[in-house]
Order: C-alpha cells, then sequence, then structure tokens
C-alpha cells in the first residue's frame, strides 16, 4: 500500500520536474503602446500582441526588446542592450557598451556612442553607426551603412558579392 | 468543594433578588469551571525537563505558499510537500526548559506565477541567440512575468519548545537547496518559525512561516 503512494509522489515529482522552468509567450507589452523599463538590473520586454509595440528600456545592466512587424525599439545607458524584431522596425540603442540587434526588411537601426554595435538586417535597410568603436553589420539583402568616428566599420553582404563604397560615403549591399 | 458551597449561596442570594443577577452570576460560575477545566486539560509542560512526546520521526505533508522566490523566478505561488525531521536531542539544549532539537528533512514543489507579485513583476529573457560582434540578442520573452516551478529541499535544525500538552511551537533555520528548470540547482537561506496544535499525542495540526515558503499540514509523530 505504502509503495504505491511512494510510487504516485514520485511520478509527480517527475513530471513536476520535467516542465520546470520559465515559459516563454509573447511579453507584456501590447499593441499600440510605449512601454518603458528602467533602473534595476535585468530588463527584458516583448511585445503581447506581436506586432507595433514601441519598447524602451534605459539606466540598467541588461536590457533589451522583442517584437514583431511595425516596432520601435530604443535603449541607452545600460551595459548590454538587445533588440529582435521583424520587418519595418526602428531600433536606436546609445551610450552603451554593447547593442546587438537582428531585425527584418526596411530595418532602420542606429548605434550610437556604443563600444561595441553588432546588427543583422534584411533586405531594404539602412543602419548607421557613430562614434562607436566596432560596427559590425550583416545584410540580408540589399542595405545601406553610414559609419562615421567608427573604426572597424566592417560590413558583411549575407547574400554574397562584396559591399560597395558609395560615393556619398555609405557602405553598400546589393548597390548604391 | 468550599467553592461549589460558595458558588451555590452566591446564586441563590443572587436569585433572591433579581433574575439578571443570577443569569449573571450562574454565567461566570458556568466560565470559571470550564476555564479551570481547561487549565487542567492544557497542562503548562515548557519547565519541565523532559519532552513530553516520546516520538523519534515525525512526518508531515502539508500545503505550501510563498512569495518571491529566490533565484530567477518571481512572482506568488502554491504547492505541496512534506517534512521529516528526525529527533537528535530529544533532552534539548537548555537544562530547565522542556525543549528538543531535531533534523528536519523536506520536498516541496510549488508553481510560481510572475503577475502574482507582491510588488509588480519585469519580463525577462528565455531564449538568447548570438548576434554579430560578439553581441548576444533576446529572442523570446516571458509573458507577464512568466511561470515558474520550484523544487525545494529544505534542510533545518528544528528546535521545538513543548509549551503546554496542546501546544508546541519550533524555530528552523537552515538551507534551502531548489532546483529551477534551466536554472539548475542552487541554494539560499531557510528560516522558519512555527507551531503545532496537539489533535491527539501523535497528531498535530502544523503551521509554519518563514522564507521561501509557508506552510499548513498534518504532522505525525512515530
Amino acid at each position: 500500500m505504502y509503495q504505491r503512494h511512494i510510487l504516485v509522489a514520485a511520478a509527480s515529482i517527475l513530471v513536476l520536474l520535467s516542465v520546470s522552468g520559465c515559459h516563454s509567450a509573447g511579453g507584456s507589452c501590447v499593441q499600440g503602446a510605449t512601454c518603458d523599463c528602467s533602473e534595476g538590473t535585468d530588463c527584458y520586454q516583448g511585445c503581447a500582441d506581436g506586432d507595433g509595440c514601441d519598447l524602451s528600456c534605459h539606466n540598467m545592466v541588461h536590457c533589451g526588446g522583442v517584437c514583431g512587424n511595425n516596432c520601435g525599439l530604443q535603449c541607452h545607458d545600460v551595459n548590454d542592450c538587445s533588440a529582435f524584431c521583424g520587418a519595418n522596425c526602428s531600433i536606436d540603442c546609445h551610450n552603451t557598451v554593447s547593442c546587438g540587434a537582428s531585425c527584418g526588411a526596411n530595418c532602420n537601426y542606429s548605434c550610437q556612442s556604443v563600444d561595441r554595435c553588432g546588427v543583422r538586417v534584411g533586405p531594404n535597410s539602412t543602419v548607421t553607426c557613430h562614434t562607436v568603436s566596432t560596427c559590425v553589420v550583416e545584410c540580408e539583402g540589399t542595405c545601406h551603412v553610414s559609419c562615421s568616428a567608427t573604426n572597424p566599420c566592417q560590413v558583411t553582404c549575407l547574400g554574397g558579392g562584396s559591399p560597395v563604397l558609395c560615393a556619398n560615403g555609405l557602405y553598400a549591399c546589393g548597390g548604391c | 468543594m468550599k467553592s461549589a458551597f460558595r458558588a451555590r449561596a452566591l446564586l441563590a442570594h443572587a436569585l433572591g433578588h433579581r433574575p439578571v443577577a443570577a443569569i449573571l452570576v450562574f454565567a461566570s460560575f458556568g466560565l470559571s469551571v470550564s476555564t479551570a477545566s481547561a487549565q487542567l486539560r492544557d497542562q503548562v509542560i515548557i519547565r519541565d525537563k523532559r519532552a513530553p512526546l516520546n516520538y523519534q520521526l515525525e512526518l508531515e505533508p502539508h500545503l505550501v505558499i510563498g512569495t518571491n522566490p529566490p533565484g530567477a523566478g518571481q512572482g506568488s505561488g502554491a504547492g505541496i510537500g512534506a517534512r521529516a525531521s528526525l529527533m537528535v536531542l530529544p533532552e534539548g539544549f537548555l537544562p530547565r526548559v522542556n525543549d528538543s532539537v531535531a533534523i528536519g528533512f523536506g520536498l516541496d514543489v510549488g508553481h510560481y506565477t510572475g503577475d502574482w507579485a507582491l510588488q509588480g513583476y519585469r519580463d525577462q529573457c528565455t531564449q538568447f541567440q548570438s548576434g554579430p560582434n560578439g553581441t548576444s540578442i533576446c529572442t523570446q520573452t516571458t509573458s507577464n512575468g512568466g511561470t515558474y516551478n520550484y523544487v525545494y529541499l529544505p534542510v533545518v535544525m528544528q528546535w521545538n519548545f513543548w509549551l503546554t500538552r496542546r501546544w508546541s511551537a519550533f524555530g528552523e533555520p537552515g538551507l534551502d537547496i531548489y532546483y529551477l528548470g534551466n536554472h539548475g540547482l542552487n541554494f539560499s537561506p531557510a528560516a522558519y518559525l512555527g507551531g503545532r496544535f496537539h489533535i491527539t499525542d501523535s497528531v498535530t495540526l502544523t503551521g509554519r512561516i518563514g522564507y521561501p515558503t509557508v506552510a499548513l499540514g498534518v504532522s505525525f509523530l512515530m
């Protein structure tokens, strides 16, 4: 009799162990809202409805935003800033140690006064690196990259070929 | 015997004057008798030098609740668990006090919800991927603070104080080893204050408050 109870208890514990940990979902910010997060150590915001959120974080250690399409993400005065976005996003990262981002098509990414900036963008995107120690840009399709007071500024065209230096000083994948 | 005569005389005197006074006297007499009876039943034993119950092991299944868990989790939650306390010092630490010491080992499982936090919650990143230039990019976050399943393994020193025949109290300083999914094993300090209501000599209703959990259960003293 006791053995049966012990077996049931052990099975319950195993089930709980197997599902333990964090369950992720799409975040808590609602579409159309501006969600701000500051102070403390870590804050990672997500767009609950998937698209159309305006996420901002600042003055902490680690922060970031995850969003679908048509989003705005901004972070400043943090150690590490992260942005993950779909198409038609505008991302601004400044006064941080590192900025990492991945966004889809028609992305407008700005990285300013940062030690290390690394971004992967989709087709028809624009990237600006200003006063950055190292700026690494990976373009999936056509893109234009502006680097000022940045050394090195490394642009990679993931679709093949080498980036070209245009007359206006921009680096471009897929022609000027 | 004397008190009974005195009560009867008071009662007769009161009945001779006013009915309200008679009722009051009768009620106070009844109360004093029942209080005396309760005192006899629930005898104070904290000054006795020996533990009143002869048991080696206390098994206590219980329900647990908690808030602001240790580690990466957040929010508040509830769950189930059990505690086994082995008597190691039946005479306790104090020579003139009825105390005893046991070592307690437990297993508690609790499900926490981030948005039940008492002081708000923050979403957390649940998945990172490496980005260009050695950066790290968060690709997935929790929703509404996320949910967390904790497995606690408390190890405590249980210092018991046998107050009366019906009531006992204890303090439990110790350590809580806990398991939280991807975050693995970790530990935090644990501290509890508890009490028992003795339903019988070997079965008690046991409550415990402290960190990281609060528990209510039934103890079987064996």
